[in-house]
């Protein structure tokens, strides 16, 4: 037997509403951290990836954005996303933003389709993470994040992309 | 849905396609035995009204493939409908992540 999931592209709505004040505040954290980078290149880069997580939260803070179901993105998640990129080691090359359906804010590192970590921000200090590693090597998890990027999230982070 | 569901450096499905609803609900049609016509023509009929979006193509799974992650099937009580939902995914949020992700690599993106 074989299954079939239709993907399907959506034509309209795809920007959704977004609260002005919320936008001002995922603004503020930019303006406010620029000054705390000692190398503007990297700051920039930063500055980028969060100006990404302000386009997901901008596009996906309605309920039902992928025609089933999902949740609204959380001001509380982008937030707990972008401190975690203002953290990220300088050596690691940033991830790729998406919103998960549950709402929360995913950064992904994807080498290929065998190759990829992926941590959920759910606006709680808890992160949940996932990995493939190859055919055969998985990993996932939760793990606190308050003041630093757990070990654990680093190692698996540089598993995934010795894989390039 | 919408484009980002199909990976644009590769063409692969991104997992987040597979991942389940609120109701732990996977949608999908068996296509076993059906031309690609007529695959074609379920999208049409059951699901771009529904769901008010643009088809952009579809991705194939093997029902083994599902199987094999302990998973299974619901199929809707009208047999003929193809219908099912993949169903019994884990609690945790970063296993269903995982297996979706699994899944996902395993699909074959079919662009219409």
């Amino acid at each position: 037997m074989s299954t079939v999931a239709f993907t399907q592209h959506s034509s309209i709505g795809l920007f959704g509403h977004s609260g002005n004040s919320s936008m001002d505040e995922m603004r503020g954290i930019i303006d406010k951290e620029s000054d705390r980078f000692a190398l503007p290149v990297t700051f920039q880069k930063t500055k980028d990836s969060i100006n990404s997580i302000i386009d997901v939260f901008r596009k996906r803070c309605e309920p039902n954005w992928d025609g089933y179901d999902a949740e609204p993105v959380s001001i509380e998640a982008c937030k707990e996303a972008a401190k975690f990129l203002q953290k990220l080691p300088s050596t690691i090359p940033l991830p790729e933003i998406i919103a998960e359906p549950d709402g929360d804010i995913g950064l992904e590192w994807h080498v290929n389709n065998r190759n990829l970590f992926v941590i959920g921000f759910a606006g709680k200090e808890i992160l949940s993470y996932s990995g493939l590693f190859g055919k055969g090597s998985k990993a996932s998890g939760t793990e606190y994040f308050t003041d630093s990027i757990p070990h654990v999230i680093i190692e698996n982070i540089r598993r995934v992309l010795a894989h390039h | 849905m919408d484009e980002d569901d199909i990976r644009p450096s590769d063409g692969s499905l991104r997992w987040r396609a597979l991942i389940p609803n609120r109701e732990g609900k996977t949608s999908v049609f068996r296509i076993s035995g059906l031309s690609e016509q007529q695959v074609w023509s379920i999208a049409e009929e059951k699901v771009i009204p529904i769901r008010n979006k643009r088809l952009v193509g579809r991705a194939d799974l093997l029902a083994a493939v599902v199987y094999n992650r302990n998973l299974n099937f619901s199929p809707d009580v009208d047999a003929a409908s193809r219908h099912a939902d993949i169903i019994e995914w884990p609690d945790e949020k970063e296993k269903r992540r995982l297996i979706a992700m699994d899944l996902a690599s395993e699909a074959k993106v079919i662009r219409r």
